[in-house]
């Protein structure tokens, strides 16, 4: 059953976006006054590295997941923002709570939605990010959600990925009939790919059928932007405040005849900061839509 | 001989439009209702460690506990009742009829929310009635009504209105009339009977 106002990442296939889109949507309406809670189930525990705190080795999560402990929450990574981070430890979660599974136990999704339920209230918004292959892991995430969204780019190997979530949520619907499909983001799309684009999002309205639209808001491809992003532990509307002051800083420096050593990549941010912008604001009205749903139904 | 050059120093200053803070939690703040509190059947119960917990490596940034309670975000939020209030209503079109507006949008200068206005001013409550009702009106011999599956390839698309609160009401007010499922499904009809 869903806890809260949960949202889950997840795709079949790594590297389209769920760790970022996770981190910034999270940030993003967190900045807006709501308070917001990101769980990372992912062994590679990068949203530590996109919120700029050291990586983490995840024995806290696992340790908290084995025992009566409760999750290691990270308060106000950011204003609002709490953080659960990952780390490689959570890669041992799947065999755990297969052979604890298997003996009649508590399985993983019962275990998190018990850590879950007690602190459900204090939140306006959970996040979880999910790792791409480890069906324990995503299947967890999805019995406690209320919508899952899936990233996708452009090529056919991640429009597969949707089809392996499109599996794990069949999974898992007698156990959380409220879990729907908030719809499908691209990713990592090029300006130049305008017919691709729009042939993808035809192929997946109809590979999706009435269950779920594609978002409007796309987030834009842009290389120098992620890196820097990654490499200073900055969102991406940070960095593009960031990406102002570092113009100020490369001019004062051509004036002074001095170089820039740390410069960003990026030199202007701004339009993928708001695609960020859109699509948060696109996947919040839609997660009240499928919450008044929801109620209507019961 | 010295050379003449232009004076660079205006050119490089930093404008100062680029230099405005945009601020990217516009728009954001009060989409989410505080989250409706859910009894669920009963907790599943969680076997007590069996084990010891594996002793932590890295310790993840301060953790704290769970239960401690956070004060609630200070941001304004706007209440449900005033009328003053405008926030984006998400409507989905199907991919023809999203066409259908965009061109209308693009042709006459209008945007989605006075395309919408203009719908419910031109098309009559019988009409949407007589919509609604036609779309669950296939009935089995048995009498009980069969589920209207909308076409493959037709999913919506959603587009945002901005409406203030009288005007949201006018549209609750509206589906709950026309036997619409939902505000959704209400504006859409409209735009479709009107474009369509």
């Amino acid at each position: 059953m869903a806890v809260g106002r949960t949202l889950v990442f997840a795709q079949g296939k790594g590297g389209v976006g769920k760790t970022t889109l996770t981190s910034n949507t999270a940030a993003l309406a967190a900045s807006a006054g709501h308070r917001v809670l990101v769980i990372d189930l992912d062994q590679q525990g990068n949203v530590a590295r996109d919120l700029g705190f050291p990586p983490n080795s995840g024995d806290d999560l696992m340790s908290s997941l084995l025992t009566a402990a409760p999750l290691p929450i990270s308060k106000d990574v950011r204003p609002n923002l709490d953080v659960v981070a990952g780390g490689p430890a959570i890669g041992d979660a799947a065999s755990v709570f297969a052979s604890r599974s298997a003996r009649g136990s508590s399985d993983l999704a019962d275990v998190l939605e018990a850590k879950l339920r007690p602190i459900e209230a204090d939140y306006d918004l959970i996040l979880i990010d999910t790792p791409p292959g480890d069906r324990i892991l995503v299947e967890a995430a999805l019995s406690v959600a209320l919508a899952v969204a899936i990233p996708t780019r452009m090529d056919e190997a991640s429009i597969d990925g949707v089809t392996r979530i499109a599996e794990r949520f069949l999974a898992v619907t007698p156990r959380n009939p409220q879990l729907r499909l908030a719809g499908v983001v691209l990713f990592a799309i090029s300006s130049r790919t305008t017919r691709l684009e729009r042939d993808v999002r035809n192929a997946l309205a109809e590979t999706l059928g009435d269950a779920a639209p594609v978002f409007t808001t796309r987030i834009r491809h842009l290389e120098s932007a992620a890196a820097d992003a990654r490499r200073r532990g900055l969102l991406i509307h940070e960095l593009e405040q960031a990406a102002v002051a570092d113009r100020t800083a490369r001019i004062n420096a051509l004036r002074n005849k001095t170089s820039l050593t740390d410069g960003l990549y990026a030199r202007d941010a701004s339009g993928l900061a708001e695609d960020y912008q859109e699509l948060t604001r696109e996947l919040l009205t839609r997660l009240i839509e499928i919450e008044n749903e929801a109620v209507v139904t019961t | 001989m010295t050379i003449e050059r232009p004076h660079l120093a205006d050119a490089f200053k930093p404008q100062p439009t680029k230099k405005e803070p945009v601020d990217r939690s516009a728009g954001l703040a009060g989409l989410l209702p505080p989250p409706r509190r859910v009894t669920p059947p009963a907790a599943p119960a969680v076997e007590a460690p069996a084990e010891a917990a594996p002793a932590a490596g890295e310790k993840a940034p301060e953790p704290k506990p769970a239960t401690a309670k956070k004060p609630r975000a200070t941001a304004a939020r706007p209440q449900a009742t005033e009328t003053d209030v405008t926030s984006n209503v998400a409507v989905y079109l199907e991919p023809d009829l999203l066409e259908l507006v965009k061109t209308a949008r693009r042709t006459r200068g209008l945007n989605y929310d006075d395309l919408t206005v203009e719908a419910f001013a031109a098309i009559s409550d019988d009409t949407l009635r007589n919509h609604f009702t036609q779309t669950r009106t296939a009935q089995t011999s048995g009498g009980m009504p069969t589920r209207v599956r909308r076409p493959r390839g037709t999913s919506g698309i959603q587009i945002q209105l901005r409406l203030d609160g009288t005007q949201r009401a006018w549209l609750d007010q509206k589906q709950e009339e026309v036997g619409a499922p939902s505000r959704s499904a209400l504006v859409a009809a409209a735009l479709r009977l009107q474009l369509g």
